[in-house]
């Protein structure tokens, strides 16, 4: 009975139902062909396309080319007309741009003007459609093409984010110093909080060789404004730079301050000094860790004062930079460890042990220890013989284990055992549960 | 019968109907970012990030389980990655093989006593070697833990504002990390941002980089290869684009380093710690009311190897599925909570119904035949379910395939297009009913606790296989 009525229900029941439920499924499955067609369709329409497009961008790379190498004169070659001319024109001209050397891009740069194409492009930046206005602004960059300066800043106040990103990145291509003023004008607008790393990259960029065209813009009221403009600053100064950036030392906003820091090392100028010391003494951390860093960047007396008095600052990062600073400076690792040995800091230790190793020092130590000569040895011991007693026996006990040389695991194996019984100097471990508090 | 019957019939088209809005809403979104997509990405040019120093420094951390036969190669294509300021962390997640002699052999590595500040708690971390020729590379060893143990210990010891966790097996693309970048250079409220995977099983891969795209050969990795651009073009370009994006692929995602230690790292409690911790942000942030955003962007590659065998594809079918479902019973507290925004109240409920797919459609593939065969249905109405359902999961998979073919058309060959939309349409005749089924498996896993990875075979391309731990 239940077979039967199953071959009954076989039969489609209803004939509206039959028909709309076929209707949704011929509906369902002709979308899914559509899709399929459409998909074909087009990778067989772009392959004709992109054949056409680069048969053209052949033909015009044999005028450009043509002109380059002087068989053809400027004057004897026509412009390209209709627009997938004009594209493909354009598209050759931008490849050989980026491959070019300076003669050949003013030949390039000439083609570009006589053929109309910059004028159409500064004119799609200002007319264009959002896309083809971002496309425009990236060639005038790339181009740098100057007359287009005041079209990429009326871009860069535009209302959509696209086209001040475009702006942006073709302001950093460009890395013009006349558009710096265009670019502070722009974050003082309050645009650019979200795009903070770019515009910050394009001020670097423009500034990079009048890094004063910078300086006016640290007295501007806005903390933001000034924070990214001490941010550039702090990658372009040079030593022209100490005197306004050691009087924006003292500004208000720490960020300015931290990037003035950082600012002043660049510069390595010992003028800076007076400057450096005050921020080293700052109340807020990273800016004292900037104002450490830069110290460490140039040799001298003095800023060898100030890293190994930073060794004992409140903050263990700044610590940790003071004695990384001050092992990349020291030309004798071992008078500094035991110099940082006494001031019984573990973190200042162990940033100065992290620098060494990660130096390599230690490793060069360890193979000295075999082949140098007898100086060497006695230093490379000494060496080893301090890392063992800071209780950084690491290194030792895999060379004693695993180095390939039997006289250095002889060496390393002799150096061991005094490090194992004075593995940790005395009130290290009441300084390190000190540094601990300090972090909770 | 027939009215308990009718009434179950009635909750499962109920639940597809909801899931598939869902569905199609995120499918017009992604319309939408696809379509914006490239365009954005072609006016932030890559080459200016690679000599500013506004680019943000990036630690790669790669754990490795026994991956002897490819580290090697691996690390060395991480270091040639074109990225201004990386250094690489490769975790030695306690291998039983050669994995740590090869890092040491090939990078003339050493022991070193670097500061190692452990922020979050990790299994013991025996030792950490520097190189001597790659001053950005770092081994740390340690013993086994697992993959989120292993991300922790690395993100212990690093020192960038900026973290990419990569599996050691996967290959990224050379201008990978500077397009994932983007859009942290772009937008500071990014905190997270998720590359493409894409399937390499197939692709010539040489010195650690694809040379030459194809399709795999195998029907089973085919079909994930559809799977996967579905997954990620459609579903996670749509995700993004409301800022509920809950899964960053484990094989390639990059974090920024103080909100992630923030959280207290990877959680090691679920073995979908990728998406866990996805969640987790969004929490952190919602709950705070900063503004963040968790952005995907299609243009990273990261190539990744997927399973051939039916075995080795199930027991990640099942620990995907585990994983979801703990990670949606780990933060259970986030459904429907005022403040939880898209993410709590459209993300987490949708997930939920995808967590309950496989209960729910093998529950259809029962209650129909049996309602049909009491008289409930009729024959036609049975008809009807089935074509819908098939011809509704082709329609996604083909339109994947569409995305795909409009945006970064990176199957070249027409003969591979083809072979898409072949496993597009066949993919519904039976893969999808096993990999339910599956599915159903890894739930009742889940309620009955198991927490476990499960072993992991690896083919290599062109390399020996591997496996990860229980």
């Amino acid at each position: 009975l239940w077979a039967r009525g199953a071959t009954q229900r076989l039969q489609w029941q209803g004939k509206n139902q039959e028909g709309a439920t076929r209707d949704l499924l011929l509906a369902f499955a002709a979308v899914n062909a559509v899709l399929i067609l459409m998909v074909l369709l087009r990778r067989g329409v772009k392959s004709l396309a992109f054949a056409w497009r680069d048969d053209l961008r052949l033909a015009w790379a044999h005028t450009v080319d043509r002109v380059l190498q002087g068989t053809a004169r400027l004057e004897e070659v026509a412009a390209p007309r209709p627009p997938w001319e004009r594209a493909a024109a354009e598209a050759t001209l931008e490849a050989r741009w980026a491959a070019s050397a300076q003669p050949q891009r003013e030949v390039l740069r000439a083609l570009f003007d006589r053929w109309g194409l910059l004028t159409r492009r500064r004119r799609d930046v200002r007319r264009g459609r959002l896309w083809q206005q971002g496309r425009a602004a990236l060639l005038l960059g790339r181009l740098r093409c100057q007359e287009a300066l005041p079209d990429l800043l009326w871009l860069l106040q535009h209302g959509k984010a696209e086209a001040q990103l475009a702006a942006i990145s073709a302001l950093h291509l460009m890395g013009s110093p006349e558009a710096i003023d265009g670019l502070v004008a722009y974050v003082a607008g309050g645009k650019h909080r979200r795009r903070r790393r770019l515009v910050w990259g394009a001020l670097m960029r423009c500034s990079r060789r009048q890094p004063w065209r910078l300086i006016p813009h640290l007295q501007q009221p806005e903390a933001e404004v000034r924070a990214i403009v001490a941010a550039a600053l702090a990658e372009t100064a040079t030593a022209a730079e100490t005197q306004a950036l050691s009087a924006a030392a003292g500004d208000s906003d720490a960020e300015v301050r931290a990037s003035v820091a950082r600012a002043l090392g660049r510069a390595a100028d010992p003028r800076a000094l007076p400057a450096l010391r005050r921020l080293a003494g700052d109340p807020v951390w990273f800016v004292r860790l900037q104002a450490v860093g830069s110290a460490g960047r140039w040799n001298g007396g003095e800023n060898r004062a100030l890293l190994l008095q930073a060794t004992r600052d409140p903050d263990w990062r700044v610590r940790r930079k003071a004695a990384g600073a001050l092992v990349a400076l020291s030309p004798d690792p071992v008078a500094l460890l035991s110099e940082l040995r006494q001031q019984q800091d573990r973190y200042a230790l162990e940033a100065a042990v992290s620098a060494l190793e990660r130096q390599g020092v230690t490793w060069r130590a360890l193979q000295t220890l075999a082949c140098g000569d007898m100086l060497e040895r006695a230093q490379s011991a000494a060496l080893l013989r301090l890392l063992g007693e800071a209780g950084k026996t690491e290194a030792l006990r895999y060379a004693a284990e695993k180095h390939p040389e039997e006289r250095v695991r002889a060496a390393v194996e002799h150096l061991l055992p005094a490090a194992s019984t004075r593995a940790e100097p005395d009130g290290a471990p009441v300084a390190h549960a000190e540094d601990r508090r300090r972090r909770l | 019968m027939a009215t308990l019957l009718y009434a179950g019939g009635l909750f499962i088209l109920g639940f597809y109907l909801l899931l598939h809005v869902t569905y199609f809403s995120t499918l017009l979104v992604s319309l939408a970012g696809i379509w914006r997509q490239p365009r954005r990405a072609g006016l932030a040019l890559p080459e200016l990030m690679l000599d500013s120093p506004a680019t943000p420094p990036v630690t790669l951390l790669a754990p490795a389980y026994n991956e002897a036969a490819s580290v090697v190669e691996s690390v060395r294509a991480l270091l040639t990655l074109r990225y201004p300021r990386l250094e690489v962390i490769v975790v030695n997640d306690g291998s039983t093989d050669d994995t740590l002699e090869e890092l040491l052999r090939a990078f003339s590595m050493h022991p070193a006593d670097v500061v190692y500040h452990p922020a979050i708690l990790t299994r013991g971390v025996k030792r950490i070697f520097v190189s001597d020729l790659s001053p950005g590379l770092m081994v740390v060893d340690k013993a086994n833990g697992g993959k989120a143990d292993a991300l922790n210990a690395g993100l212990n010891l690093c020192r960038t504002p900026w973290v990419c966790s990569v599996d050691a097996d996967s290959v990224l693309e050379e201008d990978a990390l500077l397009r994932i970048m983007r859009p942290a250079m772009e937008d500071s409220r990014v905190v997270a941002c998720s590359g493409i995977v894409r399937i390499v099983n197939g692709c010539r891969v040489a010195d650690g980089r694809v040379l030459r795209v194809a399709l795999p050969r195998s029907p089973l990795a085919n079909f994930q290869t559809v799977e996967y651009l579905h997954g990620f073009l459609q579903g996670r370009l749509g995700w993004s684009w409301i800022n509920a994006l809950l899964i960053i692929s484990g094989a390639f995602g990059v974090f920024r380093t103080d909100v992630l230690r923030a959280i207290g790292g990877y959680s090691t409690e679920t073995v979908a710690e990728d998406m866990e911790i996805v969640v987790r942000l969004h929490r952190h942030f919602r709950s705070r009311r900063e503004p963040y955003r968790v952005v995907f962007v299609p243009d990273p590659v990261c190539w990744t190897e997927v399973p051939e065998q039916l075995g080795t594809l199930r027991r990640q079918r099942r620990r995907w599925q585990r994983g979801l479902a703990q990670v949606m019973s780990m933060h259970r507290g986030l459904f429907f909570r005022p403040g939880s925004g898209l993410v709590g109240w459209l993300a987490m409920p949708v997930f939920a119904l995808e967590l309950m797919t496989p209960v729910v459609e093998m529950a259809g593939y029962l209650v129909l035949p049996l309602a049909f065969a009491t008289g409930a249905i009729t024959w036609n109405t049975l008809l009807f379910y089935f074509l819908v359902a098939f011809l509704l999961a082709t329609f996604y998979a083909c339109f994947a395939v569409l995305l795909e073919e409009f945006t970064y058309r990176r199957y070249a060959s027409p003969r591979d297009l083809l072979r898409l939309f072949f496993y597009a349409v066949c993919k519904q005749a039976g893969y999808h009913q096993v990999v339910t089924w599956w599915r159903l498996e890894g739930t009742w896993e889940f309620l009955r606790g198991r927490k476990q990875w499960g072993e992991q075979q690896r083919a290599g391309f062109g390399r020996a296989a591997a496996r990860r731990p229980a």
